[in-house]
């Protein structure tokens, strides 16, 4: 075994020592230029798929390499059991892939660490474990593939998929990755056997291969679904690209203006007011409110969901949020020296969220930000270096913007839509306190338009709930007018139902092929994430159809299943689980009992050639 | 014997007597005006850009030894700082470019002080070196210009504030800047400061600070300990002059009277008045200084006449030269060792006219004659004073009793009781309009396109005494002080000026709020309104102002809602809000039935757009005949837009002349057809008929 491990380090050394090198020089040269440790999401995604795709390439070239079946048989030709053979193999590969992937990362970290003032916190040093969980993930995905049958053996690229779409941040995100290296560990060493193509028997074997088949057969529905898509949008009927959207639905609100929107919004109110906000409202510019925050940050996240750091251009310092201080960090940007830490208030205090810096407010000198984190806006000062609290939202909501409109401040969070008199921001540096809330009516995940006009007697609000209408996460599109009087009462005046613009069958698509792997796929997505309050939405309910049709679907594959098994070579135990596996999961199920089962004459023919090969190996 | 009847017959005729005599002598002044405006030559028809004419020049000023003048010159978009020697001789610049908009000299004459929106900057101009920028202004810290620090041969003084935070309470202080920058803290308040007085030896003598709605002066002793000297309590006005005579200070206030004089603080307390206008009439509109020493020297009084006095007799030997010289006219005085700056204004003069006085030989010599600058920022010319329109003061009495101020502007050689007639009402409402004032042009654009033009002072204005401003007793619905605006109107009527048929109002921002007023609750009179940013409920506006950063632009130091109380506006009494919103043009849309022309600016912090939209909007729902035009960069006064102006003009002409029957506008050229074009979201009538339409909505 330990010739195995080390024929197969010096197989790669020159390819490993050569990704070595590349790997710390691109990373040493962007080091010079930026702080890798602060990028955007994106920089880490296209990191984190450089390694994965690595990895894939390793496993197939790999795997590859001894798949033809004398240099197969060659390879499992040996005094060991065909699991620690794999083990050799894949403890060669993942030890290379540890030094090409993870130690030139380990390395930039030191470096950061070491030798500059940059922000370094427990969370960058987990970089390298992470770059060394994706790029190992790819390789024994790739290895998969590369041992089973062509039809079912990329199956295995669908736990990266899994690994990729999840939420989970932090450590958390690890603990996916490693879940997931684990379970293509397991399908690695069920598949490493003599007969490639011989199906599973044991019944672990035949989840671990079987389910991720499923969900790729699952997967494959999606695409094909999101394939007729495209052609529907190159045809022309597709309600996001026709000229005219249709009529009263939630695409049609989403093209209007904002000032169409309130008309439209208005056209349906019964208030007595509505003709006279009508009158305003043509005349006046509709206010459009923002989000500065698209995802809020957590703390411990190993990337960076919004710009951790900003300039103070007349001091020369970067400020940088640190995750382990909850504190920002400074240094010179001219020079890099450290420009020490910096908390709430004259205590210094850390802060109670990671920090997101947006412009400074209204009459507040050119070089000041504000810093938005949690449910608190901060005032960076920038004459003073010092950071002073503006605005506390309740505890538990996430302030996600702020627009100026008019002479005051809107401020808008997960939940509520708040009004401050715009005086207050210049006079002091007290808490503000504000004049009006507006309650959301519904679901921040689902709100798509915010706008607002100023009435002498308060303001006009409309909040249009469409973002996820296309789907079953959100809810039935509707657009609701509210009236914020000036003593802070809330009116609402006009609810507009709007009409979905898909039919129920598109809507649902990724349920109905089967609820059991899109609740999988929820769970697998959602697995140690912290819920995103930016994606709450309220779903409409299903409709009765819907579920029919995947009553149905479900019961043709248990039908189907019924006939599939007595023309598979399948224990009555087996042929049962499958007939009840299909019937719970449906029609992916029935494909993966058709992919991984062939016809019992193959199967039959195939078993005999295998013993025979099998007896025939100890000579 | 007298029955009872006839006693008070008589009684009575002895209280109205004076009355009627008044009245009979105001008549009678203004009928002998008004024949002197009729005997002259018909001025021919200016173009609508020639009103529209800036000054090239602007921030002149004198040196302390008199013999050099500085001043910014601004040529194609550009400003730059020169220097003019009094003695003759060619301008020199010193800067070729600079956002500068107001210049001191330094006590010793050898710094030329900038003051921008954001910084002070100093320049050398004695050969000396070391120009730079010395102090921020603005800002967090609210920076601000307060004088030239007379007691120190170069240095200013600033006011400062230092926020509030979480741990500490807003504070204040004098700060004393030198002309490298350095800066000596001379006073930290927890009160707001606002003014201060040196002695000669440049210690802060006298220092005043906002107490709570009252503006205190106090003496500093040696020690730095502070002893009250003065309480200007209940809105009385008091401002220290910047250097103590004999360690008693100067003070501008109204204490101890109505009218704003020229006090002097005896050491036990007591204040004497140095010099009061002597028709008894107006406040005191400025003082000029002694440059050594910082003596008053000359006062000013801009009440109906505008009147310059020499506080001694150098000054009156002078003053009698320059009043022979310019007779009528506005002086602007900066007196130097060798020369005195002596600046001209005058309600026919465009711009300011500028010269040099020599007070040895008496000599006068123009300078900075450098023509205006045209709409297309290319020099232009100021329109001729021969045929320019006169302000006429003219004094009314209102229903009350009360006496009452304006002013009257007839076309040269025209039959007054044949013309239209517009009631022009200023902004504010605490604000005037001055003798001897050409102002924005737009009187004068108005009539030279014949119409009379009245600029009443109502009650409420300022610069005739505190009584004046304070009798308005918050009554600014339809009530008094839009009656003293009516009965002004009808009193010039009554005296033969304009045809009663042919009124119209306009005004901007109280004085559109007065135009709303005057079109809803006086159609009978008023036949047209043009109102330029209007709140159309003047109760709810001054609230919106109150949350806003405007409020304490307004009120300047004491807090905005006490300054309304003590103006007898108290935001927090129901019922006098109720009241004024019950009678504001907001709640009686419906009466509207004249047509109006409304303007708006998107960047206007003191009237609220959303106000004006939602009027403009009620009016619409009502079917109303009103045209609403937005400018969505301009602010309160308008905007810097050259073509902004030009739009205001050419549409109140054209409403004015649709309903009044003055001369019809210049169709606008395609630069202000385009404007209109983007500006208008609503076209009533008037401006349908010319074509004027808004763009409709993408």
């Amino acid at each position: 075994m330990r010739d195995l491990v080390k024929a197969e380090l010096l197989r790669f050394r020159g390819w490993a020592l050569g990704a070595f090198a590349a790997h710390l020089l691109v990373l040493a040269f962007l080091a010079r230029v930026v702080d890798l440790a602060q990028q955007p999401l994106l920089v880490y995604r296209v990191f984190g798929s450089i390694y994965v795709l690595a990895g894939v390439l390793l496993g197939l070239y790999q795997m590859g390499s001894y798949r033809r079946p004398n240099v197969w048989l060659n390879l499992l030709h040996r005094p060991l059991a065909p699991w620690r053979i794999a083990t050799s193999l894949l403890g060669a590969g993942l030890a290379w892939l540890a030094v090409a992937a993870a130690l030139p990362v380990l390395l930039a970290a030191a470096y950061q660490s070491g030798l500059t003032a940059r922000v370094v916190d427990d969370r960058h040093w987990l970089l390298p474990l992470a770059a060394w969980l994706l790029a190992a993930g790819g390789y024994l995905a790739g290895a998969c593939c590369m041992l089973g049958t062509r039809k079912r053996s990329a199956a295995a690229l669908v736990l990266l998929v899994a690994v990729a779409l999840n939420q989970a941040s932090g450590v958390w995100a690890l603990l996916v990755q490693a879940l997931a290296l684990a379970w293509l560990v397991a399908m690695l060493i069920v598949s490493f056997k003599p007969d490639l193509s011989a199906p599973p028997r044991a019944p672990l074997a035949t989840v671990l291969l079987a389910l991720p088949l499923q969900m790729a057969v699952y997967l494959m529905i999606l695409l094909l679904q999101f394939g007729g898509q495209m052609l529907w949008i190159m045809q022309g009927s597709h309600p996001n690209n026709t000229e005219t959207p249709p009529r009263g639905g939630a695409n049609e609100t989403e093209r209007m203006s904002p000032k169409q929107r309130m008309l439209a919004g208005l056209a349906v109110s019964r208030a007595a007011q509505a003709p006279l906000w009508r009158e305003q409202v043509a005349l006046s510019d509709v206010a459009g409110i923002g989000l500065d925050l698209h995802a809020v940050p957590v703390r411990g996240a190993l990337t960076n969901a919004a710009p951790t750091d900003f300039d103070d251009a007349g001091r020369g310092v970067r400020w940088t949020f640190s995750h382990d201080r909850m504190r920002l960090a400074g240094y010179r940007i001219v020079g890099g020296r450290a420009a020490g830490t910096l908390g709430v208030g004259a205590a210094n205090a850390a802060f109670p969220a990671p920090t997101v810096a947006i412009g400074g407010l209204p009459g507040q000198p050119k070089g000041d930000r504000s810093l938005i984190a949690g449910n608190m806006l901060y005032h960076y000062v920038s004459d003073s270096a010092r950071v002073l609290p503006r605005i506390r939202l309740p505890a538990g909501e996430w302030l996600l913007g702020v627009t100026p409109v008019g002479e005051n401040l809107a401020v808008l969070s997960d939940r509520a839509l708040y009004f401050f008199d715009g005086r207050d921001v210049v006079l002091g540096e007290a808490l503000l306190a504000p004049r009006q809330r507006m309650p959301i009516p519904g679901a921040a995940g689902d709100l798509r338009d915010l706008d607002l006009i100023e009435l002498v007697d308060g303001y006009l609000v409309s909040a249009s709930f469409t973002s996820y209408a296309y789907m079953m996460d959100g809810a039935a599109p509707y657009q609701a007018l509210s009236w914020v009087h000036d003593d802070g009462q809330v009116t609402t005046v006009a609810r507009r139902a709007l009409v979905f613009d898909y039919p129920a069958w598109f809507r649902y698509q990724a349920w109905w092929p089967s609820p059991a792997l899109y609740a999988l796929r929820q769970g697998a997505l959602g697995l140690f994430a912290v819920p995103d309050p930016l994606q709450a939405t309220h779903p409409a309910p299903m409709p009765r159809g819907i579920k029919l049709l995947a009553a149905g679907l479900m019961l043709v594959s248990l039908l189907a299943a019924l006939w599939l098994v007595r023309r598979r070579a399948l224990s009555m135990p087996a042929r049962m689980g499958w007939v009840l596996a299909c019937g719970a999961i449906g029609l992916p199920a029935l494909a993966s009992l058709w992919l991984l089962y062939p016809a019992c004459e193959l199967a039959g023919r195939r078993a005999e050639g295998q013993s025979a090969l099998a007896s025939a190996a100890p000579l | 014997m007298l029955s009872l009847p006839r006693c008070l017959l008589i009684l009575c005729a002895a209280f109205a007597l004076p009355a009627a005599a008044v009245r009979a002598d105001a008549a009678a002044a203004l009928h002998a005006a008004v024949a002197t405006e009729r005997a002259r030559p018909v001025a021919p028809r200016f173009p609508r850009d020639a009103f529209l004419v800036r000054p090239a020049i602007s921030g002149v000023t004198l040196s302390p030894d008199g013999r050099r003048v500085a001043y910014l010159h601004e040529q194609n978009g550009h400003r730059s700082l020169w220097l003019l020697p009094a003695d003759g001789g060619e301008p020199r610049r010193l800067l070729g470019e600079t956002d500068a908009q107001q210049l001191e000299w330094s006590h010793d004459g050898r710094w030329l002080l900038l003051q921008s929106p954001r910084q002070l900057f100093a320049v050398a101009v004695a050969g000396q070196g070391g120009s730079g920028a010395i102090a921020a202004l603005g800002g967090r810290e609210q920076g601000k210009w307060v004088m030239v620090d007379p007691s120190q041969p170069a240095a200013v003084l600033l006011r400062e504030r230092v926020p509030a935070t979480l741990d500490s309470p807003e504070r204040w202080r004098f700060v004393r800047v030198d002309m490298q920058g350095r800066r000596t803290l001379l006073h930290e308040d927890a009160h707001r400061l606002v003014d201060a007085a040196f002695d000669r030896s440049g210690r802060l003598a006298y220092l005043q600070r906002v107490e709570g709605t009252a503006l205190v002066i106090h003496r500093v002793d040696a020690q730095g300990r502070m002893h009250e000297a003065v309480r200007c309590a209940h809105l009385r006005r008091c401002s220290l002059l910047p250097m103590t005579g004999a360690g008693r200070p100067w003070l501008r206030s109204d204490l101890g009277g109505d009218l704003q004089r020229l006090l002097r603080l005896a050491a036990d307390g007591t204040l004497a008045t140095v010099h009061v206008d002597p028709r008894g009439e107006a406040d005191l509109d400025a003082l000029v200084l002694d440059p050594a020493d910082g003596t008053p020297r000359i006062a000013s009084y801009r009440g109906t006449v505008a009147s310059s006095y020499g506080l001694d007799a150098h000054a009156q030997r002078q003053l009698g030269i320059l009043r022979a010289r310019f007779p009528g006219r506005c002086l602007e005085l900066a007196l130097g060792a060798s020369h005195w700056l002596v600046g001209e204004l005058g309600s026919s003069l465009q711009g300011e006219r500028w010269h040099l006085f020599d007070p040895r030989t008496g000599q006068l010599r123009d300078i900075l004659e450098q023509p205006p600058k045209g709409n297309d920022g290319k020099p232009a010319q100021w329109l001729p004073e021969a045929a320019m329109g006169r302000q006429l003061p003219v004094a009314w009495r209102a229903a009350d009793g009360m006496r009452l101020h304006g002013f009257l502007w007839l076309p040269p050689g025209r039959d007054p009781r044949t013309l239209p007639l517009v009631a022009l009402v200023h902004g504010g409402p605490w604000n005037g309009v001055q003798a001897e004032e050409f102002g924005s042009g737009i009187a004068q654009f108005l009539v030279n396109r014949g119409y009379a033009v009245f600029e009443p002072n109502f009650r409420g204005s300022t610069g005739y005494g505190r009584r004046y401003t304070l009798a308005a007793q918050g009554d600014f619905g339809n009530g008094r002080v839009q009656q003293d605006i009516v009965e002004g109107v009808r009193w010039l009527l009554g005296q033969g000026v304009g045809d009663a048929r042919r009124v119209g109002i306009v005004g901007a921002s109280f004085g559109g709020y007065s135009t709303l007023l005057g079109v809803t609750f006086q159609p009978e009179l008023f036949k047209v309104g043009v109102a330029m940013v209007p709140p159309p409920d003047f109760a709810w506006d001054m609230r919106w102002i109150a949350r806003s950063g405007e409020a304490l632009q307004l009120s300047r130091y004491i807090p905005f809602k006490d300054w309304l109380r003590l103006l007898s506006l108290d935001l927090d009494d129901p019922v006098a809000m109720g009241r004024l919103h019950a009678q504001s043009p907001l709640a009686h849309a419906a009466r509207m039935n004249r047509p109006l022309l409304l303007f708006a600016g998107g960047e206007d912090h003191r009237v609220a757009i959303r106000g004006v939209l939602g009027y403009a909007a009620r009016l619409t729902l009502l079917g109303k005949d009103v045209n609403l035009l937005v400018d969505a960069e301009a602010g309160h006064h308008g905007s810097i837009q050259p073509v902004a102006r030009e739009a205001q003009y050419y549409l109140t002409a054209l409403m004015l002349h649709r309903h009044l029957g003055g001369a019809a506008p210049t169709p606008p050229g395609p630069a202000l057809r385009d404007y209109l074009r983007h500006s208008l979201r609503i076209a009533g009538s008037d401006l349908h008929a010319v074509g004027l339409e808004p763009t409709p909505e993408p």
